[in-house]
């Protein structure tokens, strides 16, 4: 098979993944507690309380989870590869956790800078991403010998730092008063649940150009994969794709985390997925990830919506549910 | 026009690895680099691959300074060739070589193909290319990675563009069918392409069999550097590896042998 007919076949199944990708929003959109029937909003023949559950309460949500879905995938394929590490993933390296820790932070002291509202939804994604941003940098400086990785020592680095941003969670949960304790607990569990416009939107917009960004590095972060001399002998500037790449993977996930919470193991188990069936190379496996990883968001939203009517269960525990097994399964084929 | 180094000093902590080595790469011909492990070797050829930091010295290409290049303009002006193998995910031998595809001039796919086609048959891994990296031996993945190099420095440039091929130890993983193969096609786009190679190496015969130009390291320092017949000594290479070096000029060329 050439090089053509490969593009070709990629092209292909990418397509079907984006049929796939708006089938699942339209069956999030119409499914749930009270279920809409999408042709007849689109006609003009249903309520003024359906239109109202559709704009205001779904839609919102529905976004939200596909685009988090989406951007922590792809996030997951740019850490494995610039860490060259089949089994990194922002949840289990601690770029989540940095970012929870950035998030409360904001939640706890956020009252006492007295900032005006119109700033509230920006300031918790900040402080998010600047806690990812902090973590991954510091991932890089304690598992990297002279631009080489040990599958070992990222992950172990990872736990440390996990471990010392549930510490800091900790303090601020202690500091906490009630209302800001419930509002932690319910975020700390991963949901899609606070979604509306006002403090979707920003972040949205934040992921979705972080995503589309990181698509144009995808030729370098192929080159980095033979190591970063021998990316640099390819012509890749290599301390600017790093600066770059560790920045927007710290947005995807630190917007992600700020609006939604902690999620696990989507950026794991995507991408290598999307190896398996599509192509290794990071524009398709990129491009892949956001589908898969928006669809496999919005399916378990919907289902962690739908199980226990009309109580919702946290999409955090339907994504470990499925992604621990595979982590299990991914370290015995991987044998770090 | 040449690849040099002037006057190389490389310090990795308080440790000296080279000493103020000066080295000159002519377009087209090889120039050998021999010593014993530990001399220094592959820090050199970092210089002058760009990739290692100075202490002090100069690593110039075509008049300029290493470091005053980007990674852009060098990677038309040389490749370099690493003891490394750094692939976790599955890439395909196409996808390895084509990372090679830096050139600076537009060409169309077919031509790409056939030039990447042609280099794999040369180096014996045409019939790899759908095939994963991972599943290759440490012979295959070095030849796809000398394949991926040769590619790199194909490609049509300016006129006035000499290029460079920087080897390190590009035959460690060869058997000696594969070691013949690899270094005849140095050779030739040695002489054929006008391309100046560096090549690091251990075997002294196969060295002394494809250099043109030969330099003789040890402990960091410069011992000995010219031509075959000055360098290539029974004298030098004894004390260089502190061991017994015999040298005997056969019909078929020198031979150089330790028993």
């Amino acid at each position: 098979m050439n090089e053509a007919q490969r593009e070709i076949g990629s092209g292909l199944k990418i397509f079907i993944l984006l049929a796939v990708c708006f089938a699942s929003v339209l069956a999030a959109l119409a499914i749930g507690g009270v279920s809409l029937s999408l042709s007849e909003i689109a006609l003009g023949e249903a309520t003024k309380l359906e239109v109202t559950v559709l704009s205001e309460i779904r839609a919102p949500r529905v976004i939200l989870a596909a685009t988090v879905g989406a951007s922590l995938a792809v996030a997951g394929a740019v850490l494995q590869g610039f860490f060259r590490n089949p089994l990194a993933d922002p949840g289990l390296i601690g770029v989540s956790g940095g970012a929870a820790l950035g998030a409360v932070a904001m939640i706890v002291l956020g009252s006492s800078l007295a900032l005006p509202d119109t700033f509230a939804p920006y300031t918790m994604p900040i402080a998010a991403i600047i806690g990812s941003l902090c973590v991954t940098a510091a991932l890089y400086a304690f598992s990297a010998y002279y631009g080489q990785f040990r599958i070992v020592t990222v992950l172990l680095v990872g736990i440390a730092i996990n471990a010392l941003s549930s510490v800091g969670i900790g303090i601020f949960q202690y500091l906490s008063n009630d209302a800001q304790l419930r509002s932690l607990i319910f975020w700390m569990m991963g949901s899609f649940g606070r979604a509306h416009w006002m403090t979707t939107v920003p972040c949205v917009l934040a992921m979705l150009s972080a995503v589309l960004v990181l698509i144009t590095k995808s030729n370098s972060l192929d080159k980095l994969q033979l190591g970063e001399n021998e990316a640099f002998h390819l012509g890749v500037d290599v301390k600017a794709t790093k600066r770059d790449l560790v920045l927007l993977s710290a947005i995807c996930v630190g917007a992600g985390v700020a609006v939604s919470g902690i999620i696990g193991f989507v950026g794991l188990i995507v991408p290598h997925i999307v190896r398996f069936t599509i192509a290794v190379r990071h524009k398709p496996l990129m491009i892949g990830s956001a589908l898969v990883g928006g669809s496999l968001m919005v399916l378990a939203d919907l289902l962690a919506r739908m199980v226990a009517l009309p109580a919702e269960v946290p999409v955090g525990l339907v994504t470990s549910a499925i992604g621990a097994p595979f982590f299990l399964w991914l370290i015995t084929k991987v044998r770090p | 026009m040449v690849l040099e180094a002037q006057n190389v000093t490389i310090n990795v902590g308080s440790k000296t690895i080279v000493d103020c080595v000066s080295l000159t790469v002519e377009p087209g011909s090889i120039t050998v680099l021999v010593g014993p492990n530990g001399a220094g070797k592959s820090t050199l050829l970092g210089a002058l691959g760009g990739h290692l930091a100075l202490s002090s010295g100069r690593a110039i290409i075509a008049g300029r300074d290493l470091t005053q290049l980007t990674p852009k303009q060098l990677c038309n002006q040389r490749a370099v060739m690493l003891q490394s193998d750094n692939l976790v995910f599955d890439f395909t031998v196409n996808d390895v070589i084509r990372m090679g595809l830096v050139w600076q001039f537009a060409v169309s796919e077919n031509e790409k193909n056939d030039v990447i086609g042609d280099l794999a048959s040369k180096c014996g891994i045409v019939d790899l290319l759908s095939q994963s990296v991972l599943t290759l031996s440490g012979g295959e993945k070095q030849r796809v990675h000398f394949c991926r190099c040769l590619v790199q420095i194909w490609g049509k440039h300016d006129r006035d563009t000499r290029r460079y091929l920087l080897l390190d130890e590009p035959t460690s993983g060869q058997d000696i069918a594969n070691e013949l193969r690899v270094l005849r096609l140095v050779k030739e786009i040695a002489t054929e392409r006008n391309i100046g190679i560096f090549l690091v190496v251990h075997d002294l015969n196969l060295a002394a069999h494809f250099g043109d130009i030969f330099y003789v390291m040890k402990e960091g320092r410069l011992v000995a550097n010219g031509e075959r017949d000055t360098v290539m000594t029974e004298d030098i290479l004894s004390s260089v590896y502190e061991t017994p070096v015999k040298t005997e000029l056969t019909s078929s060329g020198l031979r150089i042998h330790t028993f």
